[in-house]
């Protein structure tokens, strides 16, 4: 099966050359540093990698049918306060409060989808202006005092491990296979990909677009909850501001694992070892003792070549989605 | 017949657009002055036109770059790197501000404009390419000025950004007023800016009809560039100093600007009067908040709020506009199509 709609992209993406980079790089690193073979490096690395790939699987879900998400940060801010919030100032029992978060970010995501959907105003706006509400209303919940004192069960799954393996890495594994088979076998899923491969193909066909952008939103919310309680379980506190960096990188993680831009291609394998690749190189610069405010640079820089070198894999789309995506919303309203 | 109807369609639909943002001003005025905090104070008033000066500029920036149908992601990295290299040529570095400014404004184009030459060369979205170089730039400037801000800057440069019109009316509008002026003749008298405003509307068409599609995105991209200097320069001199933290809002504030205003995202059509209201309305939200005393924690809030609100109320009006002209333009066309079957 591979009718273009449908693709979970197969042989290597963006990501190929970088590792080959990073294979290199960490031999480097290596001799230079102790430290980088160690367990408890290791430790770190897949943490952090377990983070990032939470939130690039939010935005894969919306990338899958052609959207944009840019409230992922906000999103996964409220969440995690909205946790601290129950656990700190309610004392509400654990359970309970992380599922609360998560309820918070999948209402947020549907929240987003049928604004989307309803409004005919093009997704990357909505989500540009209600990831600023969120965020806001996440900074005057908190009043900008992050939320500590965390329960015991609760940073011990943040900061747990077996061997170098992070309680957190099996989270993300879970909801990364989960993701995967969503797309290959599960009906919505292919929906998904299919109004992303083409939407007027899907609608001509007589699937729904509308529906298949509310879905995609909503589950995107789901997962930027669970990464705002990821989140706040790393850091033992649940923070309003965390989410100011996720925007570029849930696109980073998502692109250079080989999810397309345009929709309809997504690779959740590819996103994992993107996830991994951009652990390794944070952890590498750290432990080279380079300036920390060279992360951003090497960030963006990584995107551009990984999208550029990965080009082949994709199809060429005009640059006016926003045209095409705005025709097609109207036509899903009326 | 036909240029009639066309005709009385831009007439309706800018004046309506331009109306329902001067009404929604008014009526933000109102509620605040009614809350008697002092809204309509000299302080307030001339402080809301300092901020509703630099955000119209930075809404320009990202205009500029809207009518071709992409998007500038970069709009606030261009800006903290042109504030800070103005702010070390007129401090640490001792150039003369008629020096050193135009040089951070053609730093600003020219950093536009390779964004630009990197879409064109790799044929990658807008979007990607201008994300990844925000990074690119901000990082570069915090390496390059370690974070570190200038705060001490010649008093012609400062001063500028305290004087008044007036007690209610800074002196910055000026710039911005020029820059709008400038945009709305290039973009309504000079060719160049009808064939950009061509290849927002439909890229294909305009590249056979010999327009060079290419140079007229890096000329946008290169005026968006020039403008978040402008911006950048606007704010250094409003609060006298080169801060590394500028333009980290820029982005919305960016897109709601045109979007408000009447510039649609898919490009083609622009409307900087309304770009300029637009502006006043949302700094005129928050300026309001800050007059009521409201938490600066919840502001972030109330303010995205007001804004996904009115973009969504935005939109809603002009299909139900669309809907109204297509009923206009039907009814003159059964009318010259009965006048021609009477003829015949």
């Amino acid at each position: 099966m591979s009718a273009r709609g449908l693709e979970l992209r197969r042989g290597a993406g963006p990501w190929a050359p970088l590792l080959a980079v990073v294979v290199v790089g960490s031999a480097i690193v290596a001799s230079v540093n102790r430290q980088f073979l160690t367990p408890s490096n290791a430790y770190v690395v897949i943490a952090s990698a377990s983070l990032l790939c939470i939130i690039g699987l939010a935005q894969v879900m919306v990338l899958s049918v052609g959207e944009f998400s840019l409230a992922i940060g906000g999103i996964g801010a409220l969440s995690g306060v909205a946790m601290g919030y129950l656990l700190v100032e309610r004392g509400a029992p654990l359970l309970a409060a992380v599922f609360v978060a998560m309820l918070v970010g999948t209402i947020a995501g549907l929240a987003n989808g049928l604004l989307i959907t309803r409004s005919g105003v093009d997704g990357f706006v909505i989500t540009l202006a209600s990831g600023g509400a969120f965020t806001g209303l996440a900074l005057g919940i908190t009043e900008t005092q992050p939320y500590n004192g965390l329960p015991e069960a609760f940073t011990v799954f943040g900061t747990g491990r077996i061997g170098f393996v992070p309680y957190l890495a099996f989270a993300t594994i879970g909801l990364s296979a989960a993701a995967a088979a969503f797309f290959r076998w599960h009906r919505v899923g292919r929906l998904l990909l299919a109004v992303g491969g083409s939407r007027e193909a899907a609608a001509l066909s007589g699937l729904s677009p509308a529906r298949a952008v509310v879905a995609a939103h909503t589950l995107s919310g789901l997962l930027a909850g669970a990464a705002g309680v990821m989140a706040a379980a790393q850091l033992h506190e649940a923070n309003a501001s965390v989410g100011a960096e996720w925007v570029i990188t849930s696109f980073t993680v998502a692109i250079i694992g080989g999810t397309s831009l345009s929709g309809g291609v997504v690779s959740i394998g590819g996103l994992i070892i993107a996830g991994l690749i951009l652990a390794l190189i944070k952890d590498a610069l750290v432990m080279l003792s380079v300036n920390p405010l060279w992360v951003a640079l090497t960030q963006g820089a990584l995107i551009l070549a990984a999208v550029f070198f990965g080009r082949s894999n994709r199809r060429r789309r005009p640059q006016r989605r926003v045209a095409r995506r705005s025709a097609i919303s109207e036509q899903a309203v009326s | 017949m036909h240029s009639k109807a066309r005709g009385r369609f831009r007439r309706v639909y800018a004046r309506s657009n331009a109306a329902g943002l001067v009404l929604l001003v008014l009526i933000t005025w109102s509620v605040y002055a009614a809350a008697g905090t002092g809204f309509l104070s000299s302080f307030n008033l001339f402080t809301l036109s300092q901020m509703a000066a630099g955000t119209a500029v930075i809404g320009m920036a990202q205009l500029a770059v809207v009518v071709t149908g992409r998007m500038n992601l970069a709009v606030g990295a261009i800006g903290v790197g042109v504030v800070m290299l103005t702010g070390w040529l007129l401090g640490p570095a001792g150039v003369p501000p008629l020096v050193a400014i135009p040089m951070g404004l053609a730093a600003g184009g020219a950093a536009g404009a390779l964004m630009a030459w990197l879409e064109l060369k790799t044929g990658l979205n807008s979007f990607i390419v201008t994300l990844a170089m925000a990074s690119v730039y901000s990082g570069l400037t915090l390496i390059l000025t370690k974070g570190e801000s200038v705060s001490v800057l010649p008093s012609s440069v400062t001063s500028l950004g305290s004087r008044g019109l007036g007690p209610y009316v800074s002196v910055l509008i000026v710039p911005a007023l020029v820059v709008a002026g400038a945009l709305w003749f290039l973009y309504q008298r000079t060719s160049l800016g009808w064939k950009i405003l061509a290849v927002g509307g439909n890229e294909t068409a305009a590249r056979l009809g010999g327009v060079r599609v290419g140079r007229m995105v890096m000329v946008s991209f290169a005026i968006s560039g020039v403008l978040c200097g402008i911006a950048a320069v606007m704010e250094m001199s409003r609060v006298a100093a080169a801060l590394p933290s500028l333009g980290t809002s820029w982005l919305m504030a960016s897109f709601i600007v045109p979007v408000l205003g009447g510039t649609p995202l898919k490009g083609g059509s622009v409307s900087v009067g309304g770009a300029l209201l637009a502006a006043i309305f949302v700094e005129s939200i928050t300026s309001g908040l800050v007059s009521l005393s409201v938490p600066t924690y919840w502001q972030s809030f109330a303010v995205a709020l007001v804004l996904l609100v009115a973009v969504v109320a935005d939109e809603a009006r002009r299909r139900r506009q669309r809907g109204a002209v297509r009923v206009e333009v039907a009814e003159l066309v059964e009318a010259k199509e009965s006048h021609v079957s009477a003829r015949a």
